[in-house]
């Protein structure tokens, strides 16, 4: 799995990060989706959709962004260089 | 009463030990000072984020939002959650360019992009004056919270001049300590004020020991509880977008929240503390609202929403809850009001004073720096003290509101575009401030006839076109674009730095090809 994430070209993953972000930009700001869902007393959650409709959209961004993440640690893409003349230095 | 006030000040005596256990021996550096030496681990950032983010008046005015209109409050999640994610998107550039060019602030960040004093002389008044009403504001919750902690027994005036007293001692250290003591206390400050909050919300919720609520009770609310403004009311369909857009350009545009990219050890840790600020957020946040929605069932609440959370914990818990929530409170408004008087004086000292005409020493820029802070906050306790009875107040927090996202177009299309310039960065975020000013002051809640759409929205607009068309006639020069270029090169190398000084900071070892 961690190979398979290495050879994805970046291209790819901000794609998939891009089109997920959109629609969650959508979700929250497009008003016919919005004003869809208000008033809705239908269950999700345990509580009526027009309250849990922004808990989802909170949960997806929440997620793909976590997912982002764990994908750039595995490409060892969040970690700056080790500068060793200037660590030894700070421990004199 | 003096339930209440022990239990305030045990809150406060721990903040103060906080401070005087973690002050350094030795005098920091001005960037020790500004950024705490660019040195943080990401529940440092993410908790001072928060901090930043939900001030006391979250408590008041947001759940009073959902106490009274019901699923409007939870636009806040969506607008939080939203911008969080751009505060990831923009890190790395962010972080970067700040450690190789020394950044310490945001409009330092648009001086270095546009080339220009001017750029980040007209940031940093923008942000210090949108960011006064808030520090007024939040001296006078102060004053409201010792209303409700001496059981209404003490005068008004009497109430804020103790709150004004408690937050002048407090900024003492701010003043001293810089960020430093400023992230410190961010750390306990935050803990009581959201993670306490969000477990005295689920405890409630669960309607255990004659909770006035119940999760329950969501699935009883009333018909209008759960409709956005919009549908049907007196708003038109473009109010929540209004307010959603503006709070998500405006989650990076206030120096407070923008500031703590520079105070972090790194990319990783930046991004990882944005994780867990949204983490933090949205569960602290969502539980919240859902109590205030809840609280529309009980009528107490539906009189007052504004008070709910101090009527709904004082109906569960007595004195002992009813004070747990004055503590909440007040942990959130004195991290929000600490973090605004640092950023202020920083960037007055930063950016206005040091605007490049002379030099000045680390030591003096420190000097500036507090005097600016103690200048800064003894004019918001005269201004609070002065205004405390006046409602035009609140009317300049929201005119700050639609003025601080103008620093959105040349921040967001400075960090992720290599066009513009600095005569289209000055006069968009000059044109927009102003129209959004006087628009806020014409229409101080929406604009009817253009579906409810607010100033600011209208202001962001006029900005981004005059930028825009600004930049086009007056042209970027060829050495601009070579050196914006670079600068977005650059920005995909990785900085050398010393070992992590704070515990989960992810440093990678050296290793070859990791500054390509």
């Amino acid at each position: 799995m961690k190979a398979y994430i290495r050879s994805l070209p970046s291209s790819a993953i901000d794609l998939a990060f891009g089109i997920t972000y959109g629609i969650t930009l959508l979700l929250a700001l497009f008003p016919p989706l919005y004003l869809a869902a208000s008033g809705s007393r239908t269950s999700v959650l345990g509580m009526p959709f027009s309250l849990s409709y922004w808990i989802l959209d909170a949960l997806l961004i929440g997620l793909a962004l976590w997912a982002k993440y764990a994908v750039e640690d595995v490409r060892g893409e969040l970690d700056e260089v080790l500068d060793v003349a200037a660590t030894e230095g700070s421990h004199r | 009463m003096i339930i209440m006030l022990s239990m305030l000040a045990a809150f406060y005596l721990v903040v103060i030990g906080i401070l005087y256990v973690t002050q350094q021996a030795s005098r920091p550096s001005f960037d020790e000072y500004a950024v705490g030496g660019r040195s943080y681990g990401p529940w440092y950032v993410a908790m001072s984020y928060v901090n930043s983010w939900w001030p006391g008046s979250t408590f008041i005015a947001f759940f009073g939002l959902a106490a009274g209109a019901g699923v409007f409050g939870l636009y806040g999640l969506a607008y939080s959650t939203l911008g969080v994610t751009f505060m990831y998107l923009m890190a790395t550039r962010a972080w970067r360019w700040g450690k190789r060019f020394d950044l310490r602030t945001q409009p330092d960040l648009l001086g270095m992009r546009y080339r220009s004093g001017g750029v980040k002389l007209v940031a940093s008044i923008i942000g210090v004056v949108s960011l006064f009403p808030w520090v007024v504001l939040g001296m006078q919750a102060l004053g409201n919270l010792f209303e409700i902690a001496s059981d209404r027994t003490w005068s008004v005036t009497a109430c804020l001049l103790i709150g004004l007293g408690v937050i002048v001692l407090r900024q003492f250290w701010t003043v001293k300590m810089g960020m430093r003591g400023l992230i410190m206390t961010d750390m306990f400050q935050g803990l009581v004020a959201y993670a306490v909050a969000a477990v005295v919300c689920v405890v409630m919720l669960t309607g255990v020991g004659g909770s006035p609520i119940s999760f329950g009770a969501l699935s009883r609310v009333g018909e209008e509880v759960l409709r956005v403004p919009g549908d049907g009311g007196s708003y038109g369909p473009m109010y929540m977008f209004s307010l959603i857009f503006t709070g998500v350009v405006g989650s990076l545009c206030w120096p407070t929240s923008f500031q703590r990219i520079y105070t972090a050890s790194g990319v990783r840790a930046v991004k990882a503390g944005t994780l867990r600020t949204m983490l933090i957020s949205g569960v602290f946040y969502t539980l919240l609202m859902l109590v205030g929605i809840a609280g529309t069932t009980v009528a107490e609440v539906r009189a007052a929403p504004q008070q709910g959370w101090f009527t709904l914990l004082s109906q569960y818990g007595g004195t002992w809850a009813l004070g747990l929530a004055v503590v909440i409170v007040f942990a959130a408004s004195m991290g929000h009001i600490d973090g605004a008087v640092q950023v202020c004086g920083l960037q007055i000292a930063n950016d206005i004073v040091n605007s490049g005409r002379r030099s000045f020493s680390d030591l003096q820029l420190t000097k500036i720096a507090k005097s600016s802070m103690i200048v800064f906050m003894a004019l918001a306790g005269v201004v609070a003290y002065l205004t405390f009875s006046l409602d035009r107040l609140q009317l300049l927090a929201q005119i700050s509101y639609q003025g601080i996202v103008q620093l959105g177009v040349p921040l967001f299309l400075g960090i992720f575009w290599k066009g513009g310039n600095k005569f289209g960065a000055i006069a968009g975020m000059v044109s927009g401030f102003l129209v959004a000013g006087v628009l806020t002051l014409v229409y101080p809640d929406d604009i009817r006839v253009l579906g409810s759409l607010t100033g600011g929205i209208i202001g962001f607009v006029v900005n981004l076109v005059v930028f825009l068309v600004v930049s086009a006639a007056t042209k970027q020069t060829q050495e601009d674009r070579l050196r914006v270029a670079e600068l977005f090169a650059m920005a995909g190398r990785r900085v050398p730095v010393a070992a992590a000084p704070a515990p989960g900071v992810g440093v990678a070892q050296p290793a070859e090809g990791l500054t390509s």
